[in-house]
C-alpha cells in the first residue's frame, strides 16, 4: 500500500508541475494588465509603470517564469498582487471554509443519495421511485445558485432559522451558519448520486447471489445493505470522489450566494484582477487536492471491493 | 426491524438534527450582542486588500479604514479643511513652509504610545521607500516636498519646492492617513497590511480576509464621541441579492448602493437613505484621434443625440442632477452651470448627413459589464439609434476596458468619471502629453494645455479656480466629453440608526456619533 501511494504521489508531481506551467502562461494570455486592474481608471501612466516595476511585471515572461518556478519548487507561491501578501497565506485562509463546505455537503449529499437510490431501486416503477427519480432529475436540472437562493428565501427570510450571511457571527452557531450552503450543496450533489445508486443497485439486485441470499432466508435489510449496496458501491465511490474534487473549486456559486468566500471565489476574483501569483497558487492547490482525492478514491475501491488491489490488478 | 422502520428512523434523525442545529445559538444577530456591546453590521461587496495607506486606491474600497486612521486635517463637505491631528497650522509668507502644531495627548491604538512629529515625518517619507511600493506618492505630490523637519515632538515643518494651494487638502485625503512608526518598527510592513494601527475613534480588533473585519471603540480616543456603537463589523457579501436580503432581514444595518431602484424600494420599507456626496459624473467619452470622431460635425451630432433628462428621470428617479462640466460639482474648481444640453435628434441627423453619413453612421459604444454601467449604456444606445447612429454596444471586463481606453483604442465609451476632491488629476489627464495614456479622448489642444499649466503654477486658490474654469470651458467647447449626470452614493441604513451620521468631503462617512437603538 505504501509503495502504491508513493508511486501515485510521484506520478502526480509531473501533473502538478504541468498545471503550474500551463496556468502560468495561459493566465498571461488573458487580455488585461494587472496594474490597470489594481489601480483602476484613475491611475496615471507613471503609477502603472511604478506598480509593474515593483511587482516584476516589466521583466520578460521567461524571466518571470524562472523566478516563479524557482519559488514554486521551494513551496513559495509568490506575492499576491491584489492582497499585497504571500499568495499561500491568502489561500490557506480560505481553504478551511471550502473544505468544510465540500466535506459536509458531499457527506450529507451522499447519505441522502444512498437512501434515496436504494428506495428508488427497491420500489422500481412505483410511486417512491417516480418521486425520487423526479427529484434527482430536478436536482440535476436546477442550477446550484437557484437552489441556494430558494434555501435563503425559505430558511433565512421566511423561517428565520439560518442567517442570510453565513459568516456573520454574533449569535449564530457554527452549524447554523453552515446549514444553508451545506443543504444546497447536498441537494445538488445528491441528485446525480441518487440516479447512480439507483441504477447500480438495480444491476446488482438482478444478480444470482442476491437471489441466493434471499433464498437462504436472510432478512431484506441484510440483503439490501450488505450484499446489494456493498457490491453497488464502486460507481458510487467514483461519483463521490468526482463530486468532492470538483466542489473545492466549483462551489463558487454557493460561496457567493451565502457570502462564504472560499477558494473558488478567491480564484475567480484573482482572475478578474489578473492576480497572476494568486491564480497560479489557487489552481495548484486545487490540483493537489484533486490528486489527493483521486488517490483516496483508489484506496477506497480496494476497501469496498477486496478483489480490486491497489495496484489495479484483479485477483 | 424492517426496512421501512430503518428508513423512517434515519429520516427522523436527520430532520431532528437539522432542526436542532438550526435552533442552536438563539437566532440571528441583533444590534446588542451577548457581551452587551452595541454592534453595527455593515455589508459590502469589496474590502480593504491591505490596511497600508500607501496601498489605498479607491475610496469605496476602504471605508472601514476611515474609522481607524486619521490625517493631519479633515475635509468638510463644503471643501473647507479643518484641523484633525494637527491642532493648527501656519503657512509662511512665501507659501512654501507649513508649520503644523500637533494635537497633544493623541494615543495610538494597541498601546503604541503617543502620536508625535516623528510619525508625520515617517508617514510621508515612507511613500518614497521602494520597499513600501506606495501608489500614492504622486497623489501627495511627494516630489514637491523639499524637506520635513521636526523641531520638537509636537511640531512639524514641511517645506515645499513650489507653492501648492491644495497641499492641505491633499493631506486631508486618505493619502495622508497617519501611520504609527513604533508599530511599523515593531511589526514590519507585511504585518501592517493586516493589522492597522491608527488614532481614530475605532481600533482594529479582528478580521478574516475575504470574510469579515471588526473594529471596536477606542477608549482612549482624543476626540468627543456621542454615539453608542461599540463594535462595527464589515462583512463581505459578493452577491448583491444576498446583500439586500441580509439588509431586509436585519442582519446588516448599512449598505451603500448605486442601484436607484433598490434605494426607492428600501426607502418604502422604512430604511433611511443617506446621500453621500460622491465626486462622480456619468459621462460619454469620445476619442478625437479615432475615426469618425476626428470630425467635429460627428461629435456635435452625438451631443445633439443625448438627452440627460431621460437618464435622470428614468434611471435615477430624479435623485441626480445635470452637470455643468465634466468635473463633478462636489470637486473643488468645478464650474457648475456652464454646460447645457443641446438635445435635438433631428439636428443630429442633419449634422450626420452634412458630415457625409446621410444613411446613418456605424459606431460602437464600449462600456463595462459591471452592475452599474449597463443600464445607462442601454439608454445611450437607444438615444444614439434614434438620432441616426447605427450603434452597437459592447460591454466588456473593466480591466480590458481600461487598457483599451488607455491605448487609445476605444472610439466611444460610457463610464463614471470618479474625480478626487481636488480636480488636478482630471484636469491634467486630458493634456496633450498624456496621449496615449490617461488622455483617453486623445485631446491635443495647446490652449487647454496652457490653461492647465497656468493653474498648476499659481499662488492663490482664486487664480487656480480661474484657470481651471477657463480650461473646463475650453474642453467642453471641443464636444468630446459629454457629462450626463451626477452620480452619488445612497447609503441605506436601518431605521434603528439615529444620532449623527457624519459625512466628509472625501465621500467617507463616520459612525462615532451615531446612535443605534437597542432592544
Amino acid at each position: 500500500m505504501k509503495k502504491y501511494i508513493l508511486s501515485r504521489v510521484l506520478f502526480a508531481l509531473p501533473t502538478i508541475i504541468g498545471v503550474f506551467i500551463v496556468v502560468f502562461f495561459v493566465v498571461r494570455l488573458i487580455p488585461g494588465d494587472p496594474a490597470s486592474a489594481m489601480l483602476g481608471p484613475k491611475a496615471t501612466t507613471a503609477q502603472i509603470e511604478q506598480y509593474r516595476e515593483h511587482h516584476g511585471l516589466n521583466e520578460p515572461v521567461y524571466v518571470q517564469f524562472g523566478v516563479a518556478f524557482k519559488k514554486f519548487i521551494k513551496g513559495d507561491l509568490g506575492q499576491s498582487l491584489s492582497w499585497y501578501r504571500p499568495a499561500r497565506d491568502v489561500i490557506m485562509e480560505r481553504l478551511p471554509r471550502s473544505a468544510e463546505l465540500a466535506f459536509f455537503g458531499v457527506l450529507f449529499g451522499t447519505i441522502a443519495a444512498l437512501i434515496f437510490g436504494v428506495i428508488a431501486a427497491v420500489y422500481r416503477g412505483r410511486w417512491p421511485d417516480l418521486l425520487l427519480t423526479s427529484f434527482a432529475t430536478l436536482g440535476m436540472s436546477l442550477p446550484m445558485f437557484y437552489i441556494g437562493l430558494w434555501i435563503l428565501v425559505i430558511f433565512a427570510m421566511k423561517l428565520k432559522i439560518i442567517p442570510v450571511i453565513s459568516t456573520l457571527g454574533g449569535g449564530v452557531s457554527y452549524w447554523q451558519s453552515l446549514l444553508g450552503p451545506v443543504l444546497a450543496l447536498a441537494l445538488s450533489e445528491s441528485a446525480l448520486l441518487t440516479r447512480t445508486t439507483r441504477s447500480s443497485m438495480l444491476e446488482v439486485l438482478n444478480e444470482d447471489y442476491i437471489r441466493t441470499a434471499r433464498s437462504k432466508g436472510l432478512t431484506e435489510r441484510i440483503v439490501l445493505f450488505k450484499h446489494a449496496l456493498g457490491n453497488a458501491l464502486i460507481p458510487i465511490v467514483t461519483v463521490v470522489g468526482y463530486s468532492l474534487a470538483t466542489v473545492f473549486g466549483g462551489a463558487i456559486v454557493l460561496e457567493t450566494v451565502f457570502a462564504r468566500n472560499g477558494v473558488g471565489k478567491l480564484l475567480v476574483d484573482a482572475i478578474h484582477v489578473r492576480d497572476y501569483p494568486l491564480v497560479q497558487g489557487t489552481t495548484i492547490v486545487i490540483a493537489i487536492l484533486i490528486v489527493l482525492i483521486n488517490i483516496v478514491t483508489d484506496i477506497v475501491y480496494g476497501v469496498v471491493d477486496p478483489r480490486i488491489r491497489v495496484t489495479g490488478e484483479e485477483r | 426491524m424492517n426496512l421501512k422502520k430503518v428508513l423512517a428512523l434515519i429520516v427522523v434523525v436527520l430532520m431532528c438534527s437539522v432542526l436542532l442545529t438550526a435552533c442552536d445559538g438563539g437566532g440571528i444577530a441583533e444590534p446588542e450582542d451577548k457581551n452587551g456591546e452595541v454592534v453595527f453590521n455593515l455589508g459590502r461587496t469589496w474590502e480593504e486588500k491591505s490596511w497600508d495607506p500607501a496601498s489605498f486606491t479607491q475610496l469605496y474600497d476602504i471605508f472601514l479604514a476611515h474609522m481607524v486612521y486619521e490625517s493631519l486635517a479633515k475635509l468638510n463637505v463644503d471643501g473647507t479643511v479643518e484641523p484633525e491631528l494637527a491642532e493648527s497650522w501656519d503657512i509662511s509668507d512665501d507659501g512654501l513652509t507649513y508649520t503644523f502644531n500637533l494635537r497633544k495627548g493623541v494615543k495610538w491604538h494597541h498601546d503604541y504610545g503617543e502620536f508625535t512629529s516623528e510619525d508625520v515625518k515617517f508617514t510621508l517619507e515612507r511613500h518614497a521607500d521602494p520597499e513600501v511600493g506606495s501608489i500614492n506618492a504622486e497623489n501627495i505630490h511627494l516630489d514637491n516636498i523639499a524637506s520635513i523637519d521636526t523641531p520638537d515632538e509636537h511640531t512639524v515643518e514641511i517645506t515645499l519646492k513650489q507653492i501648492d494651494v491644495d497641499f492641505l487638502t491633499r493631506l486631508a485625503l486618505y493619502h495622508g492617513n497617519m501611520v504609527c512608526k513604533a508599530a511599523y518598527d515593531d511589526k514590519g510592513l507585511d504585518e501592517m497590511k493586516l493589522f492597522p494601527v491608527g488614532t481614530g475613534p475605532y481600533r482594529y480588533d479582528q478580521g478574516t480576509p475575504g470574510t469579515k473585519t471588526e473594529v471596536v471603540r477606542f477608549e482612549d480616543y482624543w476626540g468627543e464621541v456621542t454615539g453608542n456603537i461599540d463594535r462595527v463589523t464589515a462583512t463581505i457579501i459578493s452577491d448583491e441579492n444576498t446583500l439586500y436580503s441580509a439588509l431586509e432581514s436585519g442582519e446588516i444595518h448599512l449598505y451603500q448602493c448605486f442601484d436607484k431602484d433598490k434605494t426607492v424600494e428600501f426607502k418604502e420599507k422604512g430604511f433611511t437613505v443617506n446621500k453621500v456626496p460622491f465626486n462622480q459624473v456619468l459621462y460619454i467619452g469620445m476619442n478625437m484621434q479615432h475615426e469618425p470622431f476626428t470630425d467635429p460635425l460627428v461629435r456635435e451630432a452625438l451631443f445633439c443625440a443625448i438627452d440627460p433628462e431621460v437618464f435622470i428621470d428614468d434611471l435615477y428617479y430624479g435623485t441626480e442632477t445635470t452637470v455643468g462640466s465634466y468635473i463633478p460639482p462636489n470637486s473643488k474648481y468645478a464650474i457648475k452651470d456652464h454646460f447645457k444640453s443641446t438635445y435635438d435628434p433631428e439636428r443630429a441627423k442633419e449634422l450626420l448627413a452634412e458630415a457625409g453619413y446621410p444613411d446613418g453612421l456605424d459606431i460602437t459604444l464600449w462600456s463595462i459589464n459591471d452592475e452599474i454601467s449597463p443600464p445607462p449604456a442601454n439608454i445611450t444606445h437607444s438615444q444614439l439609434e434614434a438620432a441616426g447612429f447605427n450603434c452597437e454596444m459592447q460591454l466588456i471586463e473593466a480591466v480590458v476596458f481600461f487598457d483599451m481606453c488607455r491605448a487609445g483604442e476605444a472610439p466611444l465609451w460610457l463610464l463614471y468619471n470618479d474625480t478626487p476632491p481636488i480636480a488636478d488629476f482630471t484636469m491634467t489627464r486630458y493634456m496633450s502629453a498624456s496621449y496615449p495614456g490617461n488622455n483617453w479622448s486623445g485631446i491635443q489642444d495647446d490652449e487647454y494645455d496652457s490653461l492647465v499649466n497656468k493653474a498648476l503654477n499659481v499662488e492663490t486658490e482664486d487664480e487656480k479656480a480661474h484657470y481651471f474654469a477657463e480650461a473646463q470651458k475650453r474642453l467642453m467647447s471641443l464636444n468630446v466629453l459629454y457629462p450626463v449626470a451626477t452620480m452619488s452614493w445612497d447609503v441605506l441604513t436601518t431605521d434603528k440608526l439615529g444620532g449623527e451620521f457624519v459625512v466628509r468631503g472625501d465621500g467617507s462617512f463616520h459612525l462615532y456619533n451615531a446612535v443605534m437603538e437597542t432592544e
